[in-house]
């Protein structure tokens, strides 16, 4: 149902859009728990350029929001959509938001939310659909544990096993030559 | 012109540096997504070769 998709979505993009401006709830679920962790975590590696994008962001929500679907149409123009890109997209939709409430512009990050659950659920939402949507995300970005600390346990449980593999492969060949 | 009809003027064109501003934002945006894809993609293989219980 195209109706439920938009509606989840603009919930989980509210809440992040909130979180990142410093509020202290909760996440509401384990979908909105993901989606805080993989845009933080993808903001951070790429802090310049997001940064560079805040002066995007004017002080009416409705320019910000037609900028977003015009970088959103030429975003995905080229090779289409994947999680990665979307996540991209959400995090760059951040920037806006947190410098649009930073201009006491207070509902930008709302607009900013609706315009893009409409983008994501009307115009893609037959890719999101056929991905699974946001269960899809989850699957994708954090089926190795929903903290960090779980990430980089399973990443080092994965090199250390890799590692074994070569230096059993290396003792091997030692002993046949 | 009918009356009480009024004439929606088309939307102006982008400015030459807006549209720049966006063709550049879109092109970093999907070098970004891209790279994440790919990181995640080779983490998720990495993880059910060698962590098949994850």
């Amino acid at each position: 149902m195209p109706g439920s998709l938009k509606e989840e979505t603009a919930l989980l993009l509210e809440d992040y859009f909130q979180h990142r401006a410093g509020g202290a709830a909760l996440p509401p679920s384990a979908t909105a728990a993901e989606l805080r962790r993989a845009a933080a975590e993808l903001e951070r590696r790429e802090r310049p350029f997001f940064r560079s994008c805040a002066p995007l962001a004017r002080a009416e929500p409705r320019e910000a929001a037609a900028l977003l679907r015009k970088v959103a149409a030429q975003l995905e123009a080229e090779g289409g959509l994947n999680w990665g890109r979307l996540l991209a997209l959400v995090v760059f939709t951040g920037t806006l938001a947190a410098a649009l409430a930073e201009s006491g512009c207070e509902e930008g990050p709302s607009r900013l939310a609706a315009a893009l659950a409409a983008y994501l659920a009307e115009e893609q939402g037959e890719w999101l659909e056929e991905h699974g949507g946001w269960d899809g995300f989850c699957r994708f970005f954090g089926r190795h544990g929903s903290q960090p600390a779980d990430q980089n346990s399973t990443l080092s449980n994965a090199i250390m096993a890799a590692a074994g593999f070569g230096i059993a492969g290396l003792a091997f060949l030692l002993v046949v030559r | 012109m009918m009356p009480g009809r009024t004439i929606r003027k088309p939307a102006p064109p982008a400015a030459p540096a807006e549209r720049d501003a966006v063709a550049e934002c879109a092109l970093e945006l999907r070098r970004i997504g891209d790279k994440a894809d790919l990181q995640q993609k080779v983490l998720n293989l990495i993880t059910k070769l060698f962590c098949p219980k994850t």
